[in-house]
């Protein structure tokens, strides 16, 4: 059930924050040259973000991926919480925004908690994922 | 493909369509602006734009203290307008003064 749940949580995020990006790129241009990182990455990233958020959307939604969208998300999810993480750490020259989408109005603290919550819940997912693609000796027909 | 999923997901792609920014009528005069961060004490504001790309002419039509295309610049809150499409400006607002990558400001009027 909580897996199912959380499927479906993370296909409405990716999908969401996918299209957001695709729908509104010279935004999003902005907000990426506003990061601390060199901008000599933000190029690649402008499309790279979107494109990696789209195909973990896809790979969720067939049951044949649906196990490596789990591993996308949980990657992309731990790449941006250690990212918010460095932020609130002061660990770059300046604070950016945390705007985007309709996530635009929480702070980065919100967003934090918000993405621990939802990798959490991906973890579980992809645990017990795995654990059903385990076939029990008690089902196995002799 | 499950068709509750693909519902979830066509629901993502209609918010994100809905929360698209909006093509400003007239947009000689409207210019919009990505909104980055306010100040602490919230009288100024920081946001960036590639205004060259925009079609404006850097040191005639803006300025800031970075050599670089992609400038960020600071602007009163009070000025700023906010809609659907996010933060704007009106052209006849544009700020001419700018902070430099590490963040000093610099008053180039």
């Amino acid at each position: 059930m909580l897996r199912k749940l959380t499927t479906g949580l993370l296909v409405l995020l990716f999908s969401y924050t996918s299209f957001g990006k695709i729908f509104a790129l010279e935004a999003f241009k902005g907000t990426l040259y506003n990061q601390p990182f060199p901008h000599v990455l933000t190029t690649p990233l402008i499309y790279l973000i979107p494109a990696a958020e789209l195909l973990t959307a896809i790979a969720l939604l067939l049951e044949k991926t649906r196990k490596s969208g789990l591993y996308s998300a949980l990657i992309l999810l731990i790449i941006f919480t250690l990212y918010i993480t460095a932020i609130l750490l002061h660990l770059f020259h300046k604070t950016p925004c945390s705007c985007g989408g309709i996530f635009r109005d929480l702070s980065w603290r919100q967003h934090l908690w918000l993405n621990l919550l939802l990798t959490g819940l991906t973890f579980i997912a992809l645990f017990s994922h795995t654990k059903k693609s385990i076939p029990s000796p008690l089902n196995l027909h002799l | 493909m499950k068709k509750n999923l693909l519902l979830i997901a066509l629901l993502g792609i209609g918010a994100a369509w809905m929360n698209r920014p909006l093509q400003a009528s007239g947009s000689d005069n409207i210019h919009t602006y990505n909104f980055v961060s306010k100040s602490t004490d919230g009288t100024k504001m920081y946001y960036s734009k590639d205004l060259t790309a925009a079609g404006y002419i850097k040191g005639l039509d803006y300025d800031c203290s970075s050599a670089t295309a992609i400038c960020t610049f600071m602007g009163n809150p009070a000025l700023a307008h906010f809609d659907f499409s996010g933060f704007w400006f009106y052209t006849s607002q544009v700020p001419v003064s700018g902070i430099d990558d590490s963040g000093y400001f610099l008053d180039l009027r």
